[in-house]
């Protein structure tokens, strides 16, 4: 069952999956362009620390646009066809679910391996000066964790009615779109910056999302 | 006035003597003297006025007092010169210890200047204010703009901090104060990750090595390794190229524009010797802030009478950093590194706490995934 069900949704995902996972290779490799050494100067340790921080932020968007792809399509096929074929299998609702988170959970590693290979290249082709180090594996992990987190949310959300889910995508998007206003307007400080601190605290949830994501670091 | 008065009678008595002409004479110059008595009465009344209000502001000053710290300040700002005081003295006690005591004996006063509207770069800037922090013995030992209401605060505890800063710069050695720039805990200039920056950053060969803890090439990057020909000895051919590059873009001299070109190419590192030694370039490796946190360095490792030791020390920059710091050079200069080691910060890592509360919080949604009433009937 679980290898049918991991078929299925690997069939939904393929083509957006393989993308995410082609992104995830070359960001890293992208980020180390300028970690070869100057001809003159060598390698200028505050610029390559700035280039990856400036880099660093789109693996948190990555591991939650891989966590929105899988939590949200292992379950279209199910609201498109009014869970008949779930219904029909002989096993109860929950049993159903975990089969299905498992296998979304399965289809995060593809991308996760790709990003490791990708950091361990950068981490090989970059000249670290000294003082800097490489972190491949750390940030390897860190994505594999945050990619599951945002997965795990995402499902849970999903597997309610699409009104739900559209109800709670819909408030994270004005959540954010309203951020983004109010930091346009002056306000961001007083209002989102406070909320913003409340949801990346240690221990929240999205506490693997915050913090230095950075291939080379002090 | 009776005097003036006894001057016009006696004149009137005595013009019954005289003719007509002298005694309109007389009369003009006694009006002219009543005049000029008049004027003196005004001045003296004037005079009598300013000491009055000279006096009277000098008791509207406040004193505020933190430890050893006085300052002064007019009372409708004490408000904001209050904790600005008590910050200063807590900052600076924090660093200098006993030696603090150092500044007994001296008042402080704290000033404020609205600038100017033209002053702004723009008419939607703040009100910007000058604080300005001054000693009886200088004027405007310190210095800081605080641009808005808002920052005037924190401008007076900068302006204090640093006036204090340049007030006990004023009592070390001249060698010492000249090298190390200002001594004091001043925060923007005690800024280790600044440091850190700097070092992991700095290509030269001498910063290198003292990034790897060779404590000979760090007194050679602060300059104090004594040389003839420090170009030569401070610095490799890489160094010296890379120096040309940054500080030498395009002389105005053609003939030193073939030698910068001939240096950048790698064809001739004797052009960039001679590129050098025509701009005149006298750089240590390592930048003067360095010498500073050393300065600093030195004292906190020395404890409580380092200040104190510093003052009296004698010798060489060296040698004085050791009496100060009661220790050897070299183990000032491995605790400056471990100083810049501790400020790099911490790297990208996933800490346990962040794992385990993220596995959980999996945990968590994954439950509430299987709990949906999405199939309940009925």
């Amino acid at each position: 069952m679980f290898r049918v069900l991991l078929y299925d949704q690997w069939k939904a995902v393929r083509q957006p999956l393989a993308l995410v996972s082609i992104i995830s290779f070359a960001l890293p490799v992208l980020s180390v362009q300028n970690a070869a050494p100057h001809p003159v100067f060598g390698v200028r340790a505050h610029e390559l620390l700035v280039t990856q921080a400036i880099w660093g932020t789109a693996y948190p968007l990555l591991a939650g646009a891989l966590g929105l792809l899988l939590g949200v399509m292992a379950w279209t096929r199910d609201h498109r066809t009014d869970h008949v074929y779930a219904l029909s299998l002989p096993l109860p609702r929950w049993k159903y679910a975990l089969l299905k988170f498992g296998a979304g959970g399965v289809l995060v590693v593809p991308a996760v391996m790709t990003l490791g290979v990708g950091t361990g290249i950068a981490a090989l082709a970059a000249t670290v000066p000294e003082g800097l180090a490489s972190y491949p594996v750390a940030l390897t992990a860190r994505f594999g964790l945050t990619s599951m987190m945002a997965f795990s949310i995402f499902f849970a959300i999903s597997s309610g009615t699409s009104r739900t889910a559209g109800v709670v995508l819909g408030s994270l998007a004005v959540l954010v779109g309203g951020g983004v206003f109010l930091d346009v307007i002056g306000l961001g400080e007083h209002v989102i910056d406070p909320l913003f601190d409340l949801l990346f605290r240690p221990g929240s949830p999205f506490d693997s999302f915050g913090g230095r994501w950075m291939l080379i670091d002090v | 006035m009776v005097g003036l008065a006894a001057m016009l009678l006696c004149g009137t008595v005595s013009a019954s003597a005289q003719n007509s002409d002298s005694l309109a004479q007389r009369i003009a110059d006694l009006t002219t003297e009543w005049l000029e008595l008049n004027r003196l009465a005004n001045q003296l009344d004037s005079i009598e006025a300013f000491v009055r209000d000279a006096n009277r502001s000098a008791r509207s000053v406040d004193t505020t007092t933190a430890g050893h710290l006085i300052v002064l300040s007019h009372p409708n700002v004490t408000g904001v010169v209050q904790p600005a005081v008590h910050a200063a003295w807590s900052a600076t006690r924090q660093m200098l210890g006993p030696s603090i005591a150092l500044i007994d004996g001296t008042t402080f006063r704290v000033d404020f200047t609205e600038m100017a509207p033209s002053r702004r770069r723009s008419a939607d800037d703040p009100p910007a204010t000058r604080v300005r922090v001054s000693t009886e013995r200088t004027a405007g030992i310190a210095t800081v703009t605080a641009n808005g209401p808002s920052h005037v605060g924190a401008s007076v505890g900068t302006a204090l901090v640093n006036g204090i800063a340049n007030h006990l710069t004023g009592l070390v050695p001249a060698e010492i104060a000249v090298w190390a720039g200002r001594i004091g805990p001043v925060s923007a200039t005690y800024d280790m990750r600044g440091s850190y920056m700097d070092l992991i950053g700095n290509p030269t060969t001498v910063a290198r090595e003292c990034w790897n803890r060779q404590y000979h090439s760090c007194r050679i990057g602060l300059g104090l390794q004594p040389s003839d020909d420090p170009l030569m000895e401070w610095y490799d051919d890489t160094d010296r190229r890379a120096l040309v590059a940054a500080i030498t873009n395009t002389p105005g001299d053609l003939e030193q524009r073939e030698r910068q070109v001939r240096c950048l190419n790698r064809t001739a590192p004797e052009d960039c010797v001679a590129l050098l030694r025509w701009s005149d370039y006298r750089e240590t490796p390592l930048k003067p802030m360095h010498r500073t946190h050393v300065t600093l360095t030195a004292l906190r490792a020395g404890g409580d009478e380092s200040f104190i030791r510093l003052i009296n020390s004698s010798g060489s920059i060296v040698q004085r950093l050791e009496t100060a710091a009661a220790m050897p050079f070299d183990s000032v200069l491995a605790k400056w590194r471990d100083d810049i080691d501790a400020a790099s910060g911490t790297p990208v890592r996933v800490t346990l706490r962040t794992g385990i509360a993220s596995v959980l919080w999996i945990f968590v949604f994954m439950i509430a995934a299987t709990r949906s009433s999405r199939w309940r009937i009925g």
